[in-house]
């Protein structure tokens, strides 16, 4: 079997390396479906069945395709040699009179084990790849390398946003866990207890009876800090807000904006112009269903410590905890760089994460109600 | 795996097509030729070897549903349809178990109505309904099954098909353990298709069990092609001139709109062409060159309605 050769001999690894590094989630058993169907014959016929075989394969959707070609070209005509000794591995191929099919075959599958030479011992320079253990490092180095050639950093980058440290379908799925169930509505569910009860008393099934399915009626506020240090997390606030929105199966989301602390007023549109007084806000909020979000760097963005802002904000926390019972705050920066900051001292009055899927489902997780003060950081 | 050494022998070519007016014989529809791409035949054929279902992305009405039934019909294998709706479950593809039905069938027993009801009702295996990926696993033959539109459906539902994709085995569990029901396996591992036009992300671990494919908009000559084996009549002169107003309004659409954006489509041109074939040709080349015969066929919002379909008509004027 293919599979058992020393990795050396496989095809397309190099390519599958990358694909796996450039984040496709790629698995054992897909680098064996491509074997198993190269065995079957598919893919055999030119470089581009071998192309099409791998995408059909490895690729799931538009953007990953993007980053396919993109390491596909790369892997095939390697503009900086990877490996020395495939080059000239190449090279050899060329200048041979196979045919023409032959000749693409086998100088796209660098590693296949057909060709005489790929042994590590005939080729006098790959001693000095044995030392590189990391295949990654090595990954990492011809990225960075090639990063001079502007027309291939250019396609580097795919039309997709879904790099961010949480995707948008992990938000709506932390989403999903924010919930209060309760039962409301026309009734459209059988109600299985009450439908045998009923039998019970009148002897025979005159009609199941029926309750109202249950719906969730947690009331989502997310409070987005806007502008200034916050600008290059809009593309993340606006997801929150677009997941929390249409997503979530929230039984009510609402988005509300504020520079640097909510004083004042709240607004519902980035621009700030529709405002909203704070105390209306706060008066709306109603304290069993309303779960309160707030997505702000607090000062950790650009660091240093402000009194003004954490009394502000202390102020506005006081008031809204006498409202609403479930508080967390989402900071874009990481846990490490609070500390000396004005997020630091936040982090002492009310929940705080970063955000990453453990940091968002942490923050759902007090949302909900669980746990909240064993969350605080550095602790009261 | 049974059918493991006939599926070797299953090879979709996209050749055979059915005849101008053929129906379906279960169901009395007409069946209409359907024209895939290459790199399309070929990803269906690694389907069907490597036995894993194949994801079909693409945008609306380029023949993604169609697909399906056109191998079905080519191969000769029984196909089922299952159109996902919002509010389809998982296990609604399977089996769906009728327990209000029991419930009124022993109640009709105990009140002593219907006698033949008490022995019905004590069968639980009576009241279980195999559902479309259900009946394709107690077949003999590979079936085809096309799971139409999965994005509709809730953002769990494909992980909770996950088993049953990949093992090709499940239980029913309202029967008891010793019955013929309880436990069904595959008899011969369907070729399963799956549409999703994007409405929501499926789950990595879901996609990670498929092959993808993206259909493509047909290059003209394969429109041509295309029009050409569903509607017999037209003069190569007439299908060149509509399906030539068909791109440019296509293109003028992709340039206002972008990639993303509603554009017209296979099925909308289909319509199209059937509309025109109502009318003399010469009226028909004549009229395309002024305006946009029967824009309501294509065109599918006021705002396009406006924009494209009236377009045209003011240009000679100006």
């Amino acid at each position: 079997m293919k599979i058992e050769a020393p990795h050396e001999e496989l095809p397309l690894l190099e390519l599958f390396t990358r694909l796996r590094e450039a984040g496709l989630p790629l698995g054992i058993d897909e680098y064996r479906l491509v074997l198993k169907a190269l065995q079957e014959g598919f893919g055999t016929t030119d470089q581009e069945a071998l192309v099409e075989l791998c995408r059909t394969l490895w690729v799931k959707s538009q953007d990953e395709e993007h980053l396919f070609n993109y390491h596909f070209q790369q892997v095939i005509t390697e503009p900086y040699p990877l490996k020395p000794s495939l080059t000239r591995q190449e090279e050899k191929t060329t200048f041979s009179p196979s045919p023409e099919v032959q000749q693409a075959l086998e100088s796209q599958g660098n590693y296949s084990p057909e060709l005489p030479n790929t042994t590590p011992a005939t080729v006098p320079v790959s001693s000095e790849l044995m030392e590189v253990q990391d295949e990654m490092q090595v990954a990492e180095a011809v990225q960075i390398t090639t990063q001079n050639n502007e027309e291939i950093t250019v396609n580097r980058f795919t039309e997709t946003d879904e790099y961010f440290p949480v995707t948008r379908r992990q938000m709506k799925q932390s989403w999903r866990h924010l919930r209060r169930m309760v039962r409301q509505g026309l009734p459209t569910e059988l109600d299985i207890e009450a439908t045998i009860e009923q039998v019970v008393r009148q002897g025979v099934l005159l009609e199941p009876v029926l309750m109202p399915s249950r719906v969730n009626r947690t009331e989502l506020l997310l409070l987005i800090d806007h502008k200034g240090s916050m600008v290059p997390f809009h593309g993340l606030s606006q997801r929150l807000a677009q997941t929390a929105l249409r997503g979530g199966r929230l039984g009510k989301a609402s988005i509300y904006y504020f520079h640097n602390c909510p004083t004042k007023y709240l607004y519902h549109d980035q621009t700030r112009q529709k405002a909203e007084p704070v105390i209306d806000f706060l008066a709306k909020l109603r304290p069993e269903r309303s779960a309160v979000l707030i997505f702000s760097d607090g000062g950790a963005a650009r660091g240093g410590f402000s009194l003004e802002r954490l009394e502000l904000t202390q102020k506005f926390l006081d008031e809204l905890k006498q409202r609403s019972r479930y508080i967390a705050w989402l900071n874009p920066m990481a846990t490490e760089r609070w500390f000396g900051t004005t997020a630091g001292e936040i982090a002492r009055l009310v929940p705080m994460f970063e955000v990453s899927r453990q940091g968002f489902d942490g923050a759902i997780d007090v949302l909900r109600g669980r746990a909240s003060k064993a969350q605080l950081k550095y602790g009261l | 795996m049974v059918g493991t050494l006939d599926r070797k022998r299953l090879k979709y070519t996209g050749k055979v097509r059915p005849k101008p007016g053929e129906e379906d014989p279960e169901t009395g529809q007409i069946l209409y030729p359907y024209l895939p791409s290459e790199k399309l035949v070929e990803a269906v054929n690694l389907a069907i070897a490597l036995e894993r279902p194949l994801l079909l992305k693409g945008e609306p009405g380029c023949g993604k549903t169609k697909l399906a039934r056109a191998v079905a019909y080519e191969l000769g294998l029984p196909y089922e349809a299952w159109y996902i709706k919002s509010t389809s479950r998982a296990r609604d593809g399977l089996y769906t178990y009728d327990a209000v039905g029991r419930l009124r069938d022993a109640q009709l027993a105990a009140s002593k109505i219907d006698e033949e009801a008490a022995v019905k009702a004590k069968n639980a295996d009576a009241y279980v309904e195999l559902g479309p990926l259900g009946r394709a696993f107690r077949n003999e033959q590979p079936t085809v099954v096309l799971i139409d539109e999965m994005d509709k459906a809730d953002i769990d539902f494909p992980n909770d098909l996950l088993l049953e994709l990949d093992e090709q085995r499940f239980e029913v569990t309202e029967v008891k353990q010793n019955s013929p029901l309880k436990k069904i396996q595959a008899k011969a591992t369907p070729i399963v298709f799956i549409t999703s036009n994007d409405e929501k992300d499926l789950p990595d671990a879901f996609l990670r069990r498929c092959l993808f494919h993206y259909v493509k908009f047909p290059e003209r000559q394969q429109l041509i092609e295309i029009v050409k084996t569903r509607f017999t009549v037209s003069p190569l002169e007439l299908v060149d001139a509509i399906i030539d107003r068909f791109l440019e309004l296509r293109e003028e659409m992709r340039r206002d709109k972008g990639e993303a954006g509603k554009k017209v489509s296979t099925s909308e041109l289909m319509d199209w062409v059937r509309i025109l074939s109502h009318h003399q040709d010469d009226e028909i080349l004549s009229k395309l060159k002024t305006e946009l015969l029967y824009p309501g066929v294509l065109l599918k919002s006021w705002d396009d309605y406006r924009r494209y379909g009236e377009q045209i008509r003011t240009q000679p004027e100006a």
